[in-house]
């Protein structure tokens, strides 16, 4: 059941990020009509791509892992045993997993400090700690997905063979 | 010497099937660890990964996979293969030719070889099938024609040559446009040939009537049009790549709009985005490993011993060039292309930048991206990797792979023809990118 759900929530927070991305594009493409029709662009149009992008590449994260989009070296190896490769496998996602608990941990500290720091977007003077909490649920996510597929939980997907 | 361990540790990592970005990111993890510096990279990582996936010059990937998806399920692809068909189908090896055309039509859509392989595969070869179309060369027809989505513009890998070497995004863009003509008539050329040689291989199909002719044109119309905004906007300089990126998507959505079903729409959109997620979140993962690769070598002062080498001139600069040029075919034999780029530049580039061919800083930058994205193609269609012709070998079902590899063997000629044609007439590349100034 832990399966299925974490299934379902990893492709909810990506539909949406891509629901961000679509904002960004409509944006955008509004922008450069008024800017060409008009002479009157959306103000700050940039730093909300830029944002938007950022948050959506994180929450895109989770899914990609669920289905262990990676690209792996496979032709020197194709021939070994099935238990070779599965230890090659867990000894990438455990790697990955540290990776993801590390920039869980540090970005939490970088959030609190852009924010005491008062960073804010030039134009706009958006709080640049705003989007990390979108990116701290997905790194989090991500954590999740990977101690599944650890766990043997998850791992359905296979690295596309390269 | 800190370096030489770390990059021998990333080599046995990738040997060990470890995935590249987790590859990258472990070694640099230990080379950091290495030199003592483990804080310097804890307090790096705070918001590193933020301000690299929101710059703006990268903004431009997601889009791009974006507007590629939605292209793939709009129908204009459909529209493309149709209409090329019907001016070209009652040629012998017409249809095959069709199918070029129609490649290189998404490919000014669609950022990605493999994207445009697999979408213009199930279009197109049914269709070559149906005509008796000989199954291996029909299927290297289009394993072929999935390498022009990387390089007529837009292209992913470009984007990312261009951010690592700090390129102008636009230019090579606009640099990479007349090669990627140039490859698909090439390959025409090829398929018009083989026909001559095997009529029976590539039969003629019936030929349209002039109404049938004429309503295939009328229905490419929006693509056209798409293809004429984002690559019109980034050469007028109009538009930022960011931003045809943008307008082309919404062209393409409101495509999609018109024509989907209206109960297929909202799962078509969520397939939509769930393909986007899964092309771009591991595109980003592999460039922040990258990146930090990058900041150790920095650190490690590897561009300083590498320049050193280079400015001893034990090597002549066109030595130096063909060497790079034959390491990235090497490397096309076990990874793909993004990971080769990802890989080499960083390394490679600021010993290439230095080199002198006579030509500007900026116009060497246009051309070796070009000729580096040719090169990093070819392993996507030869043995033992070949994704593109893997690809179409699964929707076809029942060719041999090896046959696929045998028939894309004339197509390779003409690849190693046209990077002859680069190297010797550097003007194919820059012609165009010198008109804007």
């Amino acid at each position: 059941m832990f399966y299925s759900i974490t299934r379902r929530v990893v492709e909810f927070w990506a539909w949406l990020g891509g629901a961000l991305l679509i904002f960004v594009s409509a944006m955008t493409a509004v922008s450069v009509l008024g800017r060409s029709l008009l002479a009157s662009p959306v103000l700050g149009d940039f730093e909300i791509t830029e944002l938007c992008c950022a948050m959506a590449i994180f929450m895109f994260l989770p899914l990609a892992q669920w289905h262990n989009e990676h690209t792996i070296v496979d032709i020197f190896t194709q021939n070994t045993s099935p238990l070779f490769k599965r230890v090659c496998r867990k000894v990438g996602e455990f790697i990955l997993l540290i990776t993801a608990l590390v920039l869980l941990w540090r970005m939490t500290l970088g959030a609190l400090e852009l924010k005491q720091a008062g960073e804010v977007t030039m134009i706009l003077g958006l709080p640049r700690y705003l989007s990390f909490p979108s990116i701290l649920i997905s790194l989090s996510l991500l954590s999740i997905v990977l101690l599944l597929q650890l766990l043997g939980l998850a791992s359905r997907g296979s690295a596309r063979d390269l | 010497m800190i370096v030489f361990f770390v990059l021998l540790l990333l080599l046995l990592l990738l040997l060990l099937r470890i995935p590249v970005a987790v590859a990258m990111l472990s070694s640099a993890a230990l080379g950091f660890a290495l030199l003592g510096s483990l804080g310097h990279l804890l307090s790096y990582l705070k918001t590193a990964a933020f301000w690299q996936f929101s710059s703006y010059d990268l903004s431009v990937v997601p889009l791009f996979i974006l507007m590629g998806q939605c292209a793939a399920k709009s129908g204009l692809s459909h529209s493309l293969f149709r209409a090329a068909k019907s001016q070209l189908g009652h040629r012998s090896g017409g249809i095959a030719m069709a199918a070029i055309a129609g490649c290189g039509g998404f490919a000014a859509m669609c950022g990605s070889s493999l994207a445009t392989a697999a979408t213009m595969g199930r279009i197109a070869l049914p269709e070559l099938r149906k005509n008796n179309y000989e199954g291996g060369f029909a299927a290297a027809t289009l394993s072929i024609g999935g390498t022009l989505g990387i390089l007529i513009p837009p292209s992913i890998v470009l984007v990312i040559f261009a951010i690592i070497t700090e390129s102008n995004i636009s230019k090579l863009f606009v640099a990479a446009l007349v090669p990627g003509i140039l490859a698909a008539f090439l390959y025409m050329l090829v398929v018009f040939l083989y026909a001559r040689i095997n009529p029976e291989n590539a039969p003629r199909a019936r030929g349209c009537s002039r109404q049938e002719k004429l309503s295939a044109l009328v229905g490419v119309l929006p693509a056209f049009f798409t293809i004429g905004v984002v690559i019109g906007g980034l050469y007028l300089g109009w538009t930022t790549p960011t931003e045809a990126a943008a307008v082309g998507t919404v062209l393409v959505a409101v495509h999609f709009i018109l024509n989907v079903r209206r109960k297929d729409a909202l799962g078509e959109v969520l397939a939509i985005l769930s393909e986007t997620a899964r092309a771009s979140a591991m595109i980003f993962l592999i460039l922040f490993a990258a990146d930090l690769l990058s900041s150790f070598l920095a650190l490690a002062g590897f561009g300083q011993s590498i320049a050193d080498i280079v400015s001893s001139n034990l090597l002549s600069p066109y030595s130096l060039l063909i060497l790079t040029m034959l390491l990235l075919i090497f490397l096309g034999c076990f990874l793909d292309s993004l990971s080769i780029v990802v890989l080499t530049m960083p390394l490679l580039w600021p010993a290439l930048s230095g080199l002198d061919f006579g030509m500007g800083a900026e116009s060497f930058q246009l051309w070796f991206g070009v000729l580096a994205l040719i090169l990093v193609e070819i392993g996507l269609i030869t043995p033992p990797v070949g994704l593109n012709c893997l690809i179409i070998h699964r929707i076809a079902g029942d060719v041999p792979l090896r046959r696929i590899f045998s028939a894309t063997l004339p197509f390779l000629a003409v690849d190693f023809f046209r990077i002859a044609m680069l190297l010797l007439f550097p003007s194919i590349v820059l012609y165009l990118p010198r008109l804007m100034g």
